[in-house]
């Protein structure tokens, strides 16, 4: 993997101020929620000091993700429908998606994003997956590494989404490997590192492409990528690769999900994203 | 009736978007509902929308039909990838059947 290379992709994005789209209470949330004797209402008190991303919590916990009778009006019901767990990622995600939401790409990744959240989500619940909010969290995050390309490689990343439905291509991970010497997972891993994500999460990212590389984490790397591969079948897929992957039927295998189970997942998961709104 | 997102490309013109539609950035582009004209279609390509709300017809017509072979074709082109293996043509054949069958539902 070449060293300088990926360096200087970081070092760009971080130019790009890529971190001070994270506001300032998030690392106040992250911390509080590190500390282990957080509450729920703490922490929407600590959110509620930022107007932007209250509003953006609760867009989010109203745009489909989660299944409501009824829409939510207050951060606090917000905080409350989304738990303690999945919010760490969704305060990471949601401003830098937001604050790069112009930047050709990154409107598709977080659609894509959100989808696969929703299906690692119904699959984790299906299979009995031991955490299923963790699950939720990697699916959000497993592709963070496409937006600091499309960010900080706008010329690569657009390149890559001129070609996206090519069939004279190979994958984004192996085509980002190739000509760039590092993936959309490597420097996902290392965006979710720097912010402290435990350390199963930094797996479930890192080798979502490649489960069968992953010794601690790999069922949720296999689940993140067939969330992943469940978001392309149903329509929301990656800006700069169109294609469901082979390698799907040997991730299937790995976590013994059968026809039946999978038509049940799909068919839930098409109508979620069916409701989710733009 | 309840709202359905669908892809903008393939709607006819005079379809009724049925919720407000914002650009990436969140700023309101038009307020619905208001019927697509081909200047309105411009506007929203050009601010990189690909997905409107319009109503969900459980009734069938032209325009679902539309929609519906919309999906197949797009559906089809990202399955391409899949091979002819066994294992590969079984999933593809329950990805397209389970996916039809949920689409045909929804515009019936
Ligand atoms: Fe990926
Ligand atoms: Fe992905």
């Amino acid at each position: 993997m070449a060293d300088e290379d990926y360096h200087e992709i970081f070092e760009n994005f971080e130019r790009k101020n890529g971190f001070s789209a994270v506001p300032e209470v998030v690392s106040d949330v992250l911390f509080t929620l590190d500390s282990d004797r957080a509450s729920l209402g703490e922490i929407a008190e600590i959110i509620k000091r930022d107007p932007g991303l209250s509003a953006n919590i609760m867009k989010y916990a109203n745009s489909g993700a989660y299944l409501l009778s009824k829409s939510l009006s207050s951060v606090d019901q917000a905080i409350r429908v989304i738990g303690m767990k999945p919010l760490k990622g969704l305060c990471l995600a949601i401003p830098v998606f937001e604050r790069y939401g112009h930047v050709a790409g990154v409107r598709e990744t977080w659609l894509h994003s959100r989808a696969t959240s929703m299906a690692c989500s119904i699959l984790a619940k299906a299979i009995k997956f031991p955490e299923p909010d963790v699950a939720e969290t990697a699916g959000l995050l497993h592709d963070i590494g496409k937006l600091v390309l499309a960010v900080a490689t706008a010329k690569f990343f657009q390149s890559q989404i001129m070609i996206a439905d090519s069939r004279d291509r190979d994958a984004d991970w192996r085509q980002e490997k190739r000509l760039l010497g590092f993936n959309h997972c490597f420097i996902g891993a290392w965006f979710a590192r720097k912010f402290n994500l435990p350390q199963i999460l930094i797996e479930g990212i890192l080798w979502h492409h490649e489960f069968e590389k992953s010794s601690y984490g790999r069922d949720l790397a296999c689940l993140t990528f067939i969330g992943d591969q469940m978001a392309v079948a149903v329509g929301k897929e990656h800006p700069d690769f169109v294609f469901v992957e082979p390698g799907i039927v040997r991730a299937l295998n790995h976590l013994r999900i059968d026809d039946r189970l999978l038509r049940e997942v799909l068919t839930e998961c098409l109508g979620r994203v069916a409701r989710m709104a733009a | 009736m309840k709202p359905v997102l669908v892809r903008l490309e393939p709607l006819t013109i005079g379809t009724v978007i049925v919720s407000d539609v914002a650009d990436p950035r969140g700023r309101l582009l038009v307020k619905a509902p208001v019927p697509l004209d081909e200047a309105l279609k411009d506007l929203l390509r050009q601010h990189g929308v690909r997905e409107v709300f319009i109503e969900d017809r459980r009734k069938g017509g032209e325009e679902s039909e539309k929609v519906l072979q919309s999906e197949r074709e797009m559906l089809l082109r990202r399955l391409a990838f899949l091979g002819d293996g066994h294992a590969e043509k079984a999933l593809k054949t329950l990805l397209i059947e389970t996916i039809e069958k949920f689409y045909t539902e929804l515009t019936e």
